[in-house]
C-alpha cells in the first residue's frame, strides 16, 4: 500500500530546546498507524511539527506534496484535520457551531455540508441532542466527540488524533476507539493516533511506532509490536 | 416628568454613540485581548473624511458610505502594517503604538483642516421629529442607524460562514488555525469592521457636538466606561453599557445639582465599579464555562 | 579704474558710517511667547502682528536711534513649554522684560519665576483676573479687560434694563469660568441670589452642554450667560434653538466670533445674541474711513500682508504693540527693568489706535488693568452692532 504521509528526518524545537530527533515514519493510505510513548517523548510535538504549528525541519510529503514549510491553514485546506490534545473545542459556541467550523476550510455547499453535519448526529447521537448548546457544558466524552467530528466535517484525507483517551472514563473510551474503528472502516480516511493508552491504540492500528525522547526506537506492525517484551513490560503492563 | 423624559431621550440618543464606540472597542478587544486607545481619534478622522466629501460636493447618500467603505479599508491596512509585525511583542508595545496612532491622528486632522469647529448638517434634518417635544430628527435618526447597525451586525456573525470564522478566530485562535482559519485575516477583518463601525458614530455625532480634533475624546472614554460596564467579551452587552452610561450621565447632571454636574462622568465610573466588585465580568459578561 | 576705486571707497564710508550711526542706539531686546503651532495657532496672528509692529517702529524711528529686537518663541500653548521658552528670553536672551505671552494656564506657568526673577511681565494675551495683582505680582500686567470686568458689566446691563430677570448661567468649571461668574455676580449686587435660578458648571472633557440647556429651559429662566469656549458656547447656541428657548443671551467676548461660533451655531439661532467689545471690528462699514483704521490698513498691506484684515487678532496685536511702543518712549532712553515697570504702571488716559472711541488706557501703582470699558454689541443680521455707550468698570 502506499503511503499518505512520509516524514523524514524531522527535527523540531521549543526555542533552544530541541524535541525532536531527525525522526522518519510513514502513515499508509487508508490505514491506522499510532505513534506511542510515554509523557514527554515528543508525540504531541510530532503532530504539531506535521501541521506546521512548531518550526521544524526535515521533509513532510502529504500525497505526493511537499509541506514542510507550508502555514497550518493551507495545511489543513489539503486535507489533514487535527484533533488536538484537550480537544480545542470552541466551548463559548454551540455545538451545531462547532461542526460547521469544520468545514470551513471546504468550498460553501451548504446542501453537503447540512448532510455531513447528519452524519455525524447519526455516528455520534449524543451531539445531536446537545446540537444548541455552549460546547463548553458538554462532558469529557461528548467533547472528545464533538472534536472528533469537527475533523470529519473537513472529509480529511488524514486526521490526526492526539491522546483521545486523555482523562475519559474508561467506557468512554472504548465507545470511542470503537467508533474510530468503523470510521475509518467507512470512509477510509487515513489516521494517526497518539497514544499513551497502548492497548486500545494496538488494538485500533494497524502499524506502530515507539517513540522516547524524540527519536523512533521502535516500528512494526501492531501486532509484531504487541508481542514485544521490553513493550509488553513497559507499556502494556504485563 | 417631562424633564426626566427628555434628559433619558438626550441620554440614550448619546449612548447610542457610545454604544458604537464601545462596540467597535470590544470587537477589536476580542481579536487581540487590547483595548484600542486610538479607536476615537479614527472616528474622528473617518469622520473629517466625510465633511471633507460633502465639501468637494458629494451628497450625503455618497459621501457617507464612501468614508464608511474607506474607514474599513484603513482600519484593515493599519492593521496589517502596524500591528502584524508586533503581534508576539509586550503589552507595553501596544500601548505605546496606540498611542502614537492616536496623536498622528489627532495631529493630522488638525494640520489637514485646523482646529476651529466645523458644523455637519445632520441627514435627518433639523427639528422636532413627528412634532414630539422630547425626541429631535437628529436624535432619532441617532438611534435608529444604531439599532439598524447593530442588528446588522448580529446578523452577520450568527448567520454567515465568515462571521462564524471570525467569532472562532477570536474565542480560540489555535483551534481556529486547525480547521483552516486565516486567524490573521479576519483580525484585519475584525479591525476594519471595528474601525467603519466608528466612522459612523464620528458621523452620526458631529452634527450634534460639532467637528474639530478633539471632539471624540471623551465619547470615547464613555464607550470604554459602556464597554467595561456590559462585559469586554460580550458585543451586545458593551452596546447595552454605552446606553446606560449616556442614561446616568444626563441623570446625574440634571438631578444631582451642581455635584452631579461636575462628577457626572465619575459618578457612571463609580457605578462601574459598584457593578464589577459584584459581577467582574461585566453585567452580560459570560463567566467561561469549561470542563474538563 | 580711477572712478571706480573712488566709488568703492565712497561706498566702504557709507558702510562705515551707517554701522557706526546703528552702533549709537541701544538694542531693547523684548521677548514673547505664543501658540504658532498645534490646535490654539490661530491665537499666533496676534504675535506675528506685533512682530510686524515693532519692524514698523524700528524703520519709523518710534524709539530715535533706539531700536526693538523682538524675539517671539512658540510654547504650542503648552505650559511646561513655556516655562521653557520664557527660561531661555530671560537667562539665555537676556531681554529686558517680555510683552503679550498668550494664555492663562502658559502665563501661570511662569507668574512666579517673572516676579521672583524682576522681569517685567507686560501686556499679557489674556483676561484672566489674576494679572492685576499688583500687592503680590507687581511685575506682572495685563491689558485686555479682565473678564470679571466683562461679566460686571453684563450684570450692571441687567439691573439697569431687566431687574425681575430669572437668569441661568453656564460657565466652564476653571478658573476662566469662575472669572466671569464672580464678575457677573458683582454688578449684580445683592440682587443676584434672588435673579439666579440656575449656575451650571462643565468640563472641557463633557462631550455636550445640550442636557444643561434642557434643564434651564425647564427651570423657567429668561435669560441666559454663557460662560462657554468656542466649541461649547455653540452647541449651547443651537440646542437652545432647538428646543425652542429664547432668552436674552449674553455671549462672553472669547467666543463671540461670527466664523468659528455664530456661524456653525447657526445665524438664525444666534439673533439677539448681546456680546461686548473693545477693539474696532475691521468688518464694520463704520470704521472705515477711521484715520486709524486706515493706517492700519496701510500698515497690514506692508508689514504683515498674510494677516487676516477680518480678525480682531491683528488689531488686538496693533492696539497692544502701540501701548508699548508708549511705554517706552515715556523711558526715554532708560530701559532699566525698574523704570520701564515704572512707566507701565503710569499710563494716563492713553488713546491707542482702534480701540473703540471713548476707551482709554489708564494704570497705576495699584491698578494693573490697562483697559476697563467695553461697549455692548447685539448681533443682528450677520455682524455685531454696537448699542448704548462705553460702559467702564474702572478700578482704583
Amino acid at each position: 500500500m502506499s503511503a499518505l504521509l512520509k516524514v523524514e528526518n524531522l527535527t523540531a524545537s521549543y526555542g533552544e530546546l530541541q524535541v525532536l530527533r531527525d525522526m522518519s515514519f510513514e502513515v499508509e493510505q487508508g490505514g491506522v498507524t499510532t505513534l506511542l510513548g510515554a509523557n514527554g517523548a515528543g508525540k504531541t510535538t510530532t503532530l504539531r511539527a506535521i501541521c506546521g504549528m512548531v518550526r521544524r525541519s526535515g521533509r513532510i510529503v502529504l500525497d505526493g506534496q511537499d509541506i514542510s514549510r507550508r502555514a497550518t491553514e493551507d495545511i489543513v485546506r489539503l486535507g489533514v484535520a487535527h484533533v488536538p490534545d484537550g480537544r480545542g473545542t470552541f466551548t463559548t459556541l454551540t455545538t451545531e457551531e462547532n461542526l460547521h467550523l469544520g468545514a470551513m476550510a471546504r468550498p460553501n455547499n451548504k446542501a453537503e455540508i447540512e448532510a455531513d453535519i447528519q452524519k455525524c448526529f447519526e455516528f455520534f447521537p449524543r451531539l445531536k441532542e446537545r446540537r444548541n448548546q455552549q460546547a463548553g457544558t458538554l462532558s469529557g466524552g461528548e467533547q472528545q466527540m464533538l472534536a472528533i467530528a469537527r475533523a470529519l466535517m473537513l472529509r480529511p484525507k488524514l486526521m490526526l488524533l492526539d491522546e483521545p483517551s486523555f482523562g475519559l472514563a474508561p467506557l468512554i473510551t472504548r465507545q470511542i476507539f470503537d467508533i474510530l474503528a468503523d470510521l475509518t472502516k467507512e470512509t477510509g480516511t487515513s489516521m494517526l493516533v497518539v497514544e499513551q493508552n497502548a492497548s486500545l491504540a494496538l488494538e485500533l492500528a494497524d502499524h506502530a511506532y515507539l517513540i522516547e525522547t524524540g527519536s523512533i526506537v521502535m516500528s512494526g506492525s501492531s501486532a509484531a509490536v504487541r508481542e514485544d517484551e521490553s513493550v509488553r513490560a513497559s507499556y502494556l503492563g504485563y | 416628568m417631562e424633564l426626566f423624559l427628555q434628559q433619558v431621550v438626550s441620554g440614550i440618543s448619546t449612548g447610542a454613540i457610545y454604544a458604537c464606540m464601545a462596540l467597535a472597542v470590544v470587537m477589536i478587544y476580542q481579536a487581540i485581548h487590547h483595548l484600542n486607545f486610538a479607536q476615537g481619534e479614527m472616528a474622528m478622522f473617518s469622520t473629517y473624511i466625510a465633511w471633507q466629501l460633502m465639501a468637494w460636493g458629494l451628497p450625503w447618500g455618497l459621501a457617507l458610505p464612501l468614508a464608511v467603505i474607506l474607514s474599513f479599508f484603513g482600519g484593515f491596512a493599519i492593521e496589517r502594517i502596524v500591528f502584524k509585525p508586533i503581534q508576539n511583542a509586550p503589552v507595553l508595545s501596544h500601548i505605546v503604538i496606540f498611542i502614537a496612532l492616536f496623536s498622528i491622528f489627532n495631529s493630522l486632522a488638525g494640520f489637514i483642516w485646523d482646529f476651529t469647529i466645523k458644523s455637519v448638517a445632520s441627514p435627518f434634518g433639523e427639528g422636532p421629529f413627528m412634532g414630539s417635544t422630547l425626541l429631535g430628527k437628529h436624535q432619532a435618526g441617532m438611534i435608529a442607524v444604531t439599532l439598524v447597525m447593530l442588528a446588522m451586525l448580529w446578523a452577520f456573525f450568527q448567520f454567515t460562514r465568515v462571521g462564524l470564522a471570525m467569532r472562532a478566530a477570536a474565542a480560540n485562535p489555535e483551534s481556529a488555525r486547525l480547521v483552516g482559519i486565516r486567524v490573521e485575516t479576519m483580525t484585519a477583518l475584525g479591525w476594519g469592521m471595528a474601525s467603519a463601525i466608528g466612522a459612523v458614530a464620528g458621523i452620526l455625532i458631529a452634527p450634534v457636538v460639532f467637528l474639530e480634533p478633539n471632539m471624540m475624546l471623551s465619547i470615547l472614554l464613555y464607550g470604554f466606561a459602556g464597554a467595561v460596564l456590559g462585559g469586554l467579551t460580550n458585543p451586545l452587552g458593551a452596546v447595552v453599557g454605552g446606553f446606560l452610561v449616556g442614561i446616568i450621565e444626563n441623570l446625574a447632571g440634571t438631578y444631582l445639582g451642581d455635584v452631579g454636574a461636575e462628577l457626572k462622568l465619575s459618578i457612571a465610573l463609580a457605578l462601574i465599579i459598584v457593578v464589577l466588585v459584584m459581577k467582574p465580568e461585566g453585567l452580560f459578561g459570560r463567566k467561561i464555562v469549561q470542563r474538563v | 579704474m580711477e572712478l571706480m576705486r573712488t566709488k568703492l571707497m565712497a561706498a566702504c564710508a557709507v558702510l562705515a558710517i551707517s554701522t557706526t550711526a546703528a552702533a549709537a542706539g541701544t538694542t531693547v531686546k523684548i521677548g514673547s511667547t505664543n501658540a504658532y503651532s498645534g490646535p490654539a495657532s490661530a491665537y499666533g496672528q496676534i504675535g506675528q502682528t506685533s512682530a510686524a509692529c515693532f519692524n514698523w517702529a524700528n524703520d519709523n524711528k518710534i524709539l530715535g536711534e533706539d531700536t526693538i529686537e523682538f524675539i517671539p518663541l512658540d510654547d504650542g500653548y503648552s505650559p511646561p513649554k513655556t516655562v521653557e521658552q520664557t527660561r531661555k528670553l530671560v537667562e539665555r536672551d537676556e531681554v529686558v522684560l517680555t510683552f503679550q505671552q498668550l494664555g492663562t494656564p502658559t502665563n501661570s506657568a511662569i507668574h512666579k519665576y517673572m516676579n521672583a526673577k524682576k522681569v517685567p511681565h507686560l501686556f499679557l494675551a489674556t483676561g484672566a483676573s489674576k494679572w492685576g495683582d499688583p500687592e503680590n505680582f507687581p511685575w506682572t500686567m495685563g491689558w485686555q479687560p479682565p473678564y470679571p470686568t466683562e461679566g460686571e458689566i453684563y450684570g450692571k446691563y441687567l439691573i439697569a434694563n431687566k431687574p425681575d430677570a430669572k437668569v441661568a448661567i453656564l460657565y466652564q468649571n476653571d478658573d476662566y469660568g469662575k472669572d466671569y461668574l464672580n464678575g457677573f455676580k458683582k454688578g449684580l449686587g445683592d440682587k443676584a441670589d434672588e435673579m439666579i435660578v440656575a449656575e451650571t458648571p462643565y468640563e472641557v472633557a463633557d462631550p455636550t452642554v445640550d442636557s444643561a440647556i434642557i434643564s434651564f429651559k425647564s427651570s423657567g429662566a429668561d435669560t441666559f450667560f454663557n460662560i462657554a469656549t468656542p466649541k461649547f458656547a455653540a452647541q449651547a447656541i443651537r440646542k437652545a434653538d432647538e428646543i425652542g428657548w429664547k432668552p436674552l443671551h449674553f455671549l462672553n467676548s472669547v467666543s463671540n466670533s461670527v466664523g468659528a461660533v455664530l456661524k456653525p451655531a447657526g445665524l438664525e439661532a444666534s439673533q439677539d445674541i448681546i456680546s461686548s467689545g473693545y477693539l474696532m471690528d475691521p468688518t464694520d462699514p463704520e470704521w472705515q474711513d477711521h484715520p486709524e483704521f486706515k493706517d492700519w490698513l496701510a500698515f497690514m498691506d506692508k508689514y504683515y500682508p498674510d494677516g487676516d484684515k477680518t480678525s480682531s487678532f491683528t488689531v488686538l496685536g496693533w492696539a497692544s504693540c502701540q501701548t508699548m511702543l508708549d511705554v517706552l518712549k515715556r523711558a526715554e532712553g532708560d530701559y532699566s527693568r525698574d523704570n520701564i515697570m515704572e512707566k507701565a504702571a503710569s499710563i494716563h488716559e492713553l488713546r491707542v489706535p482702534l480701540l473703540l472711541p471713548g476707551i482709554l488706557i489708564d494704570t497705576s501703582p495699584t491698578d494693573y488693568y490697562p483697559i476697563e470699558a467695553e461697549q455692548l454689541m447685539r448681533f443682528t443680521g450677520e455682524g455685531w452692532e454696537r448699542f448704548g455707550d462705553i460702559i467702564s468698570a474702572e478700578s482704583e
